[in-house]
This record gives structure tokens, sequence and C-alpha cells, in this order.
């Protein structure tokens, strides 16, 4: 009896503790950034250029090279996971699907930089001599490399919520004369939308927040790309160069600015994520 | 004989693996007449329904032989044969399930379904389409102020009414019913009795009972089925 109330005054601590951290974080990182505040300062820094040489340091071109390697990569791993997820429900189940979800899932164990590595020896030269344009290190690299990291995510999610759809109502589609391919779109997509939906958005955040293949595939020249060809700087490949360089400084200050917005944009993510769950139920 | 049958078995075989589920069953069905599969539990009852519109290519480690020859305009043609396209047949052989199972869509949705999925878009003839299933399957009346409500706010009669409508919009010739009353209360269950007599005019109904009396009420053949073979009997 001592014992168990013991334990659960344990695993009472420990959830408060990793709670507690979250909090913490959000409040370090703006108490730290409140010189950043004062003054309309913020205003300047989301929106000017990154020139340390002119004193600007805005972080605008890093917030639209996060958007453009994450919505490239997004745009790359959603009809891949898509099809992926199709196949393990609808067009091969059985040992087949079952070999290429545990392909899957082995693929999220493995390291990124391993991902950064491939992309570094393989897609880099293969997008530089195709395009004949820059050193290959682009938007497109990582976005694509970036694209194959995430689709992992995606495909375990969408094919768990297409396998949850009802058996009867695939069965009411088949026994009506529907094709496999009219038993997917009409049937199974739509009843497995929350699923699809909430896998997107995981990715996306997972897209957003991901550092080290923007650092090592994307250049990470501090500018707005012009396009897909560009070199890019991700506001987490931006943390990490300048936290190497400086300390204690404006420059340095406006890593906090960067740290709010990864982490606004998870949590907004990650409630988006919890109202589509908490919503689950016979509806539609 | 000959010209009034609608569908003929013959020495059809069906295991699950290893396990034989059918075994040697020939029959004969007669065309616009109400045809009742009837025996124990667990006898195949459902798996030879499933065979007709090969519902039961689905199930893995299933294993199908023999013939199974259905007339369609004055032809006969094996639907077990290889080639056949799946979905051509179960525009012909329309299925009415155990449990009413509408699809997570409002009723009207539900009804056009099987128009949508052979492409018939156009909105006036799929609205006359839609009320005239609902009026052979004696459902009209109770659902024409609310076509666009979710259907399975329906109650049960109602929901296995809406199935029998949702099968016969594409006019099927022949028309499987598994044990469509099981689920239903008395009263729901004389209605679908009722219907299944109306309908025996167009078309050709293949029905699992287990119900005797139901039987004695609807059917005019009776085919019953034990350890997976038709033991023959005087028709009911």
């Amino acid at each position: 009896m001592d014992g168990e109330r013991l334990a659960q005054k344990a695993f009472l601590l420990a959830a408060v503790l990793s709670a507690s951290v979250t909090v913490l974080l959000l409040a370090f990182m703006v108490i730290l950034g409140l010189p950043l505040f004062q003054g309309g300062l913020v205003f300047r820094i989301l929106t000017a250029p990154w020139l340390p040489g002119r004193q600007l340091f805005g972080i605008w071109p890093m917030i639209v090279g996060t958007l453009a390697i994450a919505a490239l990569a997004l745009a790359v791993a959603f009809p891949l996971s898509l099809g992926v997820s199709s196949l393990i429900a609808v067009v091969a189940p059985g040992r087949i699907a079952r070999l290429v979800k545990s392909a899957v899932a082995f693929m999220t164990g493995i390291p990124t930089v391993v991902y950064g590595f491939v992309g570094v020896f393989l897609l880099v030269p293969l997008v530089r001599e195709t395009f004949a344009r820059g050193s290959g290190l682009c938007v497109l690299t990582a976005g694509l490399v970036l694209g194959i990291l995430v689709a992992p995510t995606m495909i375990l999610f969408f094919s768990d919520a297409l396998a949850r759809v009802p058996r009867s109502d695939r069965i009411a589609a088949e026994a009506l004369g529907a094709t496999p391919a009219q038993v997917l779109i009409y049937v199974l997509i739509p009843g497995a939308w929350r699923g699809i939906v909430t896998g997107l958005v995981l990715a996306a955040g997972r897209a957003v927040g991901d550092t080290l293949l923007a650092l090592m595939l994307a250049g990470n020249a501090a500018q707005v790309p012009g396009g897909v060809l560009d070199s890019a700087r991700t506001l987490t490949a931006h943390i990490a160069l300048v936290i190497a360089s400086d300390f204690d400084s404006l420059e340095f200050k406006t890593l906090f600015a960067c740290g709010i917005l990864l982490y606004a944009f998870t949590a907004a993510a990650t409630l988006a994520v919890r109202r589509l769950a908490g919503k689950e139920g016979p509806a539609r | 004989m000959d010209r009034a049958a609608k569908i003929r078995i013959e020495h059809l075989f069906f295991h699950y693996g290893r396990r034989q589920v059918l075994d040697d069953v020939c029959a004969e069905i007669p065309s616009n007449a109400i045809t009742a599969i009837v025996g124990p539990s667990g006898q195949g009852k459902s798996t030879l329904l499933t065979c007709l519109n090969r519902l039961c290519d689905a199930v893995a480690d299933a294993r199908v032989s023999g013939r199974i020859l259905m007339r369609f305009e004055d032809r006969w043609q094996d639907i077990l044969a290889p080639g056949v396209p799946l979905h051509w047949l179960r525009r012909q052989v329309g299925m009415v399930f155990q449990a009413p199972n509408p699809l997570p869509m409002s009723i009207f949705k539900n009804v056009a379904f099987a128009l949508k999925l052979t492409g018939q878009h156009r909105r006036p003839d799929v609205n006359d389409r839609v009320t005239r299933a609902l009026e052979r399957a004696f459902l009209w009346n109770e659902v024409r102020d609310r076509l666009h409500h979710d259907a399975r706010t329906l109650s049960g009669g109602q929901q296995q009414r809406l199935c029998i409508a949702r099968a016969l919009i594409l006019e099927p010739e022949i028309l499987l019913l598994d044990e469509p009353t099981s689920s239903l209360d008395s009263q729901a269950s004389e209605v679908i009795e009722s219907l299944l007599l109306a309908l025996r005019e167009r078309c050709t109904l293949v029905m699992v009972s287990h119900y005797q009396d139901q039987v004695r009420r609807v059917a005019d053949c009776v085919l019953p089925l034990s350890s997976g073979k038709i033991q023959l009997l005087a028709t009911g």
C-alpha cells in the first residue's frame, strides 16, 4: 500500500516536471527575449532582412525559407504518403502491406543525419547537374529530402486512419459494384479524413522543426529565396548557426524571436490536432 | 423449368483455407421468385449467398470451384469464369446484409451512391431515380422531408429498407438478402416481408433466413443447406 502511494507520487512528480518544462521553456524564451519586445523592435526583426554588417538583424528571410522548404516537403510527402497508405489499405493488403508498413516504421528510426548525408552525396550533385545552376544546395534539395523524412509519419497516420474505417462501409460499397479505386475515393478517404489531416499537421510540425536537413542541404544563405533553386536558411538552421558564433549581442537576442515563433507554430499544430481528435465521432 | 430458372449452381465447392464450407452444391433458382436458403448456422448459407455476387472473393484464403450460371437477357453466363468484371456483376446482383449498413452520409446520398459509382450525375435523373427506389422500398413517405439528414438517424427497420432502396436503384435482376430481418423487431420485419413479396415481380430474390415461419410466409422455393450440401426436400 505504501509502495503504491510512493509510486503514485513519483509518477505525479514526473508528470508535473515534464509538463512544467514546456511552460518554463516558453517563459525562458520570453524573458530572455524581452528586450526585443520593447520599442517595436520585434516588428522590425520579423520583417527586416538579415544584414549584420548594416546592423540589420531581421529574420524575415528565415521565416520565408522555413515555410518554403516545409511547404515543398509536404507537397512531396503528401501524395507519396497517401499513395503508400492506400497501397497498404486497399491494393495489396496482406503480406506486402505488412512488409511495406514495417519498412516505413523502420524509416522513422533512421537518424536524420543519414538522410542528410545521402542527400549531400546523391541529390546535391544531381540537382546541380540537372539544372546547371548554383551549388545544388537549395530549397529544392532540402525540400525533397525533408519530404522523404516526414513521409513515414504521414504514412503511418494515414494507413491507421484508413484501416479504422468500418469494414461494413467498405463491403457496402463493394456490394454496390464499387471498384477498389472507388472504394478508396468515396468511402475510405472520406472516412479517414480526420486521421489524414492529423497526420498532415504533425508532419508539418516535424518539417518546420527539423534542423539538420536544412542546415546540410539548403545552403543557409540568409536571403529570401527567389525560387526553388535558390539557397535558403530556415529558422532552426539560423539558430544553430548563430548560436555557434555569438553570445549576448542583438544578433544573438533575435534567436529568441526565432524560438518563440517555432514554439508558437508547434503549439498551434498540437492544438489543431487535439481539436480534431476531440471531434472524433459519428458526425459527418 | 429451364425457362424459369435464373441461376444454376453446378458443382460448387468452397474452401476457407483447409476448411471445406460448400461441398458439391448443385441447385436451380427460379426467376421472379423468393428462394430461401435455410439450415443450421455455420453451415455455409451466407457463404453460398456471397458466392452469387462474388463478394466471397475478398476473403483471404478463399477458393471457389464449380460454375454459377446466371441468365441475363436470355444468355447464360458463368459468373465464376475468369474475366467477369466484378463491378458489372454486382450491379446486376444487389445485396442486403444482416445488419443494416448505411454509409456515413445523408439518406439521399446513400441511395444515390450507386449512381455516383456508375458516373450518372444528371441531377433531375438522379432525384427521380432516388425517389423511385425509395418508393419501391416502402420508405419514401417516411423520409421525403428529411432526405438530407444523416442516414444513421433512421430506425433499424428504416435503415434496412434504405439499404434495400440503395441496392434497388440500379435495378438489379437479382437481389441477395442475408437474414435481412434478424436485427429487427417483428413489426419492422413484417414491413420488410411484404416489401420482398412486392419486389418479386421484377426481381429474383435469394434470401438466407433462420426463421421457419418467415420462410413459410414468403418463400416460393427452399434450399436446405447442411454440412455444405443441399439436402433435397419438397419445396415449400
